[in-house]
């Protein structure tokens, strides 16, 4: 390629190109936002699920519920054989009092509700935190034989074991989903590209005829597929952002009522991933885009008549 | 300048477009190629712009010997000529200053070269005043000097010239052929391939004629046109000449 000065026309021609072919300019930018913003919900949707999942996986813990009237010398010496027991990590008092402390404040918003209730509704019990979440099913069982003062134990091992399933499910779907968003991103960008070069196939070959090196060639091109790429990028995550914060107001109130108060991950706390990413995903889309298709027109030749038409 | 050894092109449908053909242009020579239809000019032309390469044979053009050519090599193989064709493939969006810019900034001339450079050949081909105009608003003869001057811009050994006076009118063909002619004998060699027989018979020039793909005469008008150059001889033995070759181009 030539020189300094030579790269900058290039480049501007590369830029010029994003303008004249402005109508498949917008549609190839509007088709990779739809793309990437697909790509950015499928992640947004990932890094929640593995939050909650993380979230719920901490909160694994066993409730053992006493029978209620329980002396505090009992207390103590079934918290010492819970504690004895092989399979537990940790075990913690939890009266009745403190339970309803715990759900008073998870649900704020009721507080009306719940100020007159007697908070002793609520069984004394025991949080038990097996040694490992393998180990949640006999530490179940042992409970559930040691003492006759444990009443009830609660677990939600079932709920783990399918968030678990799901989230693996959930994780595998989300890549295939990306890669084929990152396909269709390569292709659209590609047939953008080779339509404008479609229509300046003469350009191409008088290049040629001059004696341009297949990199100058290349170059005004390669800017135009980055230019879409990153206007494409900068665009989806706008879109991305406005849909993940009208998402949270919408779902917040579902969330907080299934999920014991979960909110959605902060934006400004997914763009380390998605600012990144997605610029990344438009440099790379529009470059591998429109390398793809010069690649095809770089082998045409320059002299097209053949021997009929001479 | 140009040498065609034994070449013979054969395309993969069985078509031979040219068969032992030898020939030499020497540097500063003005040689016109003509020929009926098929009769293997744009092969001819395909083999020199490289974009063909012959089934046997070999051809050498300036330092480059285009058998051996790799990839690499072709740009700058391509740098050394200069190629105007008969639809002048302007770009429609560049003006006239571009479009002869354009071919520098290929090489990677600087701005302030290129600007001199651009400025010398519009005065050259009488353009200076139309240096913004856009290819749709000049004339056909106009758009043809535009060319020749993009063709001229790196300073190339040679011109190949495509029907350069094809698609414009008889007047402005003349002063089309007098611009390479001035060309030439500044130095340039010029190769051109035309149907123009009225235009060719007007200059004293070498006239190279090509028949069902071998050269069926070679030489100038004023004086005997020699029978094409036969098989394998390299070089080529001393012509017999069975008939006036002036006669056989004035009957084409």
């Amino acid at each position: 390629m030539g020189g300094g000065s030579g790269r900058v026309y290039l480049t501007r021609m590369g830029l010029r190109n994003v303008h004249n072919n402005r109508t498949m300019s917008v549609a190839s930018v509007l088709v990779l936002i739809s793309c990437l913003m697909l790509i950015g919900l499928v992640t947004l949707l990932a890094v929640n699920f593995n939050l909650m999942f993380s979230q719920f996986s901490s909160r694994n813990v066993v409730m053992a519920y006493l029978v209620p009237g329980q002396d505090r010398g009992t207390i103590d010496e079934l918290k010492l054989k819970i504690e004895a027991l092989p399979t537990v990590g940790g075990c913690e008092y939890v009266s009745s009092q403190q339970a309803f402390e715990s759900v008073m404040r998870r649900n704020e918003s009721d507080f009306k509700l719940l100020q007159d209730v007697d908070p002793a509704f609520m069984p004394d019990g025991f949080e038990v935190t097996p040694l490992s979440q393998s180990q949640l099913e006999s530490t179940v069982e042992q409970l559930q034989q040691l003492d006759p003062a444990i009443e009830s134990v609660r677990h939600f091992q079932g709920v783990a074991a399918q968030l678990s399933a799901l989230e693996k499910a959930l994780t595998i779907l989300g890549a295939a989903v990306i890669g084929i968003l990152l396909l269709v991103s390569v292709f659209i960008i590609s047939s953008t590209v080779q339509t404008t070069m479609y229509a300046r196939q003469q350009e191409i070959k008088v290049m040629k005829s001059v004696g341009a090196s297949p990199a100058f060639i290349r170059w005004p091109f390669l800017v135009e597929g980055v230019v879409l790429g990153l206007a494409g990028s900068a665009a989806a995550l706008l879109v991305v952002f406005l849909v993940y914060l009208g998402m949270d107001k919408v779902l917040e109130p579902l969330l907080d009522t299934l999920l014991g108060g979960y909110r959605l991950a902060p934006f400004k706390d997914q763009l380390k991933l998605l600012l990144p990413g997605f610029f990344a995903v438009g440099v790379l889309t529009g470059g591998v885009g429109s390398m793809v298709s010069i690649t095809r027109y770089l082998k045409e030749k320059v002299y097209e008549k053949s021997e009929l038409e001479d | 300048m140009i040498d065609f050894r034994d070449v013979t092109k054969e395309y993969p449908n069985g078509t031979v477009a040219l068969q032992d053909v030898n020939l030499h242009i020497a540097p500063r020579e003005f040689v016109f190629v003509v020929g009926a239809s098929g009769a293997g000019k744009s092969t001819f032309l395909k083999l020199l712009l490289h974009e063909e390469v012959p089934t046997s044979g070999s051809i050498r053009v300036g330092r480059f010997d285009l058998n051996s050519l790799t990839q690499k090599q072709i740009p700058l193989f391509r740098r050394q000529l200069g190629v105007v064709f008969q639809d002048f493939r302007l770009i429609p969006g560049m003006d006239v200053y571009d479009n002869i810019a354009f071919a520098m900034r290929v090489v990677g001339t600087k701005d302030k070269a290129i600007r001199e450079r651009v400025n010398y050949l519009l005065q050259l081909v009488g353009l200076s005043l139309k240096i913004h105009c856009k290819p749709n608003e000049l004339s056909g003869g106009e758009q043809q000097r535009v060319a020749i001057a993009r063709a001229l811009a790196n300073m190339p050994d040679l011109i190949i010239a495509d029907e350069p006076t094809g698609n414009i009118d008889p007047r402005m063909s003349q002063e089309i052929l007098d611009l390479f002619v001035r060309l030439n004998e500044a130095g340039t060699t010029v190769v051109m391939v035309t149907h123009e027989h009225n235009l060719v018979r007007q200059y004293n020039k070498r006239i190279i004629i090509l028949e069902n793909g071998v050269i069926a005469a070679d030489g100038g008008l004023r004086q005997p046109l020699s029978p094409p150059q036969m098989g394998n001889a390299w070089p080529p033995k001393p012509w017999h000449v069975p008939e006036p070759a002036i006669g056989r181009y004035e009957a084409m």
